[in-house]
């Protein structure tokens, strides 16, 4: 009905960044390959045998991992958002990315103790344990959400519970074998590279649908606006819209946190650009946009990694969202320092 | 013709396990009435108007929608037979006017959430009505109180259900506005489609335009008669 003009407009723009992105990323590390190389390579043309091996196995798989891990973060850091009215809400903040690791952490730890790292087992499990962390937070949340009026509260107890897993995780690094440390510190400093294969097709195919059933949902998340009462006049049922919300969001979480790490603050700054830009609170259009807002976040900070600073090592994927989402999320904070829109 | 009767409730009990509200109430609602319940803070008025929207459930008695028990009327079901007005605003944010009110069409959309032509036809018609039509773009969250609350009103009349409860909308409006309100529930009722209850405090804006009320009063109890009869000092 309305403005849908200029929303699309905006919508084909970020499709525009994403296509620039793509082939930024596909293109930038150790071996440049130029934009003629993988256009042509994209619409059929030859590549030397390294160049496209580089290029398939490795750059084109941590794109898409980008997206799909951007897009899942935004959508469900949306959802919170709406369904807690607390716009500083998102997986990160609200610690559903801390259960997630915590599960995560716990299935290796024990698992690659009785079974061994490389066992199919385990990585089968793991993003269920992902799941089964970041749904347990979520339903204490959710049953804490209405006894707790004071919203800054939930979101303090949110970071205490971080702390409290990040301990626990310390305590599983610091009994763990050697070769497991390192690979518990990489994946807790968040990565989308080293995703591959089936691990990429499995993590973006349940992201997809996790996408689609959440567009599905998008006139449902409208009425939440209106509280509680006025949702279930409209019928509403709220006990399932509290099923979906933890569902989708400890889905697209949890899926994200098993493979990539817990991500940093794109759950969260997403739908705040997004808001920003489009000046619109319909779901129906701030939903699709505010996932294309998080694969472009995701790309870029994706990218920045991939830049080689000329000081020999590689950024890890949180420090640069934390440099880049620090400021955002203190301009958030700055913006509202009166306190109406949290 | 005879009316139809939208609304009944038999022999109703409400209240909490230390204070009855009501005792052994019944009263009966035909489209095309509007009924105003009086009363004195802390009476029972919100709890009767949760009881008979279906939020809550009666102590004991029953109560009816178009002769159907509102406990086997599925949410769906009752969405389309009761909208309602709170006394408080939502706080909504990033929504303009013209989406707020639009939200009362939940009701009928489809999986994907697209309003037809139908549906825009009766929001604009609704905008018009309530006089925010000329706000229609604007912010929802940058309204006055006073306009917020037409907003929420307009909301509910999209809905298009045949009963309409409204908590104290006279509240944050002035005098003007007031009276407007209530004008324009009478004349919401005119075609005989509706039925309204709303609560309120105005007994003299209620006395000059409303015919029947619902009150609750000291010494009788819960009656019902033209405001007139109510006497000063008795509720």
């Amino acid at each position: 009905m309305l403005r849908s003009n200029e929303s699309f407009k905006i919508i084909i723009l970020q499709v525009c960044s994403i296509l620039i992105l793509a082939l930024a990323i596909l293109s930038v590390g150790p071996v440049e390959i130029s934009f003629n190389e993988i256009l042509s390579f994209v619409f059929g043309g030859k590549l030397s045998v390294e160049n496209e091996a580089i290029l398939v196995s490795f750059r084109l798989s941590k794109m898409f991992t980008a997206i799909a891990a951007g897009s899942a973060l935004a959508i469900s850091g949306l959802i919170m958002q709406t369904y807690f009215n607390n716009f500083l809400a998102g997986p990160f903040v609200l610690g559903v990315h801390s259960g997630a690791s915590l599960g995560v952490v716990i299935w290796l730890a024990s698992t690659s103790f009785f079974l061994g790292e490389s066992n199919w087992l385990v990585s089968l499990g793991l993003p269920l344990a992902s799941l089964i962390g970041a749904v347990l937070v979520m339903v204490v949340l959710i049953f804490l959400a209405p006894v707790i009026s004071n919203k800054s509260l939930l979101l303090v107890m949110g970071v205490l519970f971080s702390y409290f897993t990040s301990g626990i995780i310390s305590i599983f690094i610091s009994i763990a074998r050697d070769s497991d440390i390192r690979s518990f510190l990489v994946w807790s400093l968040g990565s989308f590279e080293k995703i591959s294969g089936d691990r990429l097709i499995i993590m973006s195919s349940v992201i997809m649908v996790g996408s689609v059933i959440s567009f599905l949902f998008s006139s449902t998340l409208n009425t939440l606006f209106l509280g509680d009462r006025y949702a279930r006049s409209v019928g509403v049922s709220i006990k399932r819209v509290r099923f979906f919300v933890v569902m989708l969001t400890s889905v697209l979480t949890g899926t994200v946190t098993a493979y990539c790490g817990p991500v940093a603050f794109i759950g969260m700054i997403s739908p705040h650009v997004t808001r920003f830009v489009f000046k619109i609170g319909d779901h129906r259009v701030l939903l699709p946009a505010t996932t294309l807002t998080g694969a472009i976040l995701a790309m870029f900070a994706e990218l920045l990694v991939s830049i080689d600073f000329g000081i020999g090592v590689t950024i890890p994927l949180n420090a640069i969202l934390g440099i880049i989402g620090g400021p955002i999320v203190f301009a958030i904070l700055w913006q509202n320092r009166k306190g109406f829109a949290i | 013709m005879s009316k139809e009767l939208v609304l009944e409730f038999k022999n109703l009990v409400i209240g909490y396990d230390n204070e009855l509200l009501l005792n052994n109430a019944s009263q009966k609602l035909y489209l095309g009435e509007v009924v105003a319940l009086i009363g004195r803070n802390g009476c029972g008025k919100s709890t009767l108007l949760k009881t008979i929207s279906g939020e809550m459930s009666p102590l004991s008695g029953s109560v009816e929608l178009f002769s159907k028990n509102i406990t086997r009327i599925s949410p769906k079901e009752l969405a389309r037979m009761v909208s309602i007005v709170t006394t408080v605003h939502p706080d909504i944010i990033g929504m303009s006017v013209e989406e707020v009110v639009a939200l009362g069409r939940y009701p009928y959309l489809n999986l994907l959430g697209t309003l037809t032509s139908t549906d825009v036809e009766v929001i604009n018609k609704a905008l018009l009505l309530f006089g925010i039509d000329i706000v229609r773009k604007k912010n929802y969250n940058q309204l006055s109180d006073g306009q917020k609350q037409r907003v929420m009103i307009a909301r509910a009349y999209v809905q298009e259900t045949p009963l309409i409860i409204l908590d104290e909308p006279t509240t944050y409006l002035d005098y003007i506005g007031r009276e407007d309100i209530l004008t324009i529930l009478k004349q919401l009722t005119n075609d005989g489609k509706r039925a309204i209850v709303f609560s309120s405090h105005d007994l003299d804006l209620i006395q000059k335009n409303i015919e029947t009320v619902w009150a609750f009063t000291k010494k009788r109890g819960f009656v019902v008669e033209a405001p007139s009869d109510v006497l000063k000092g008795e509720i």
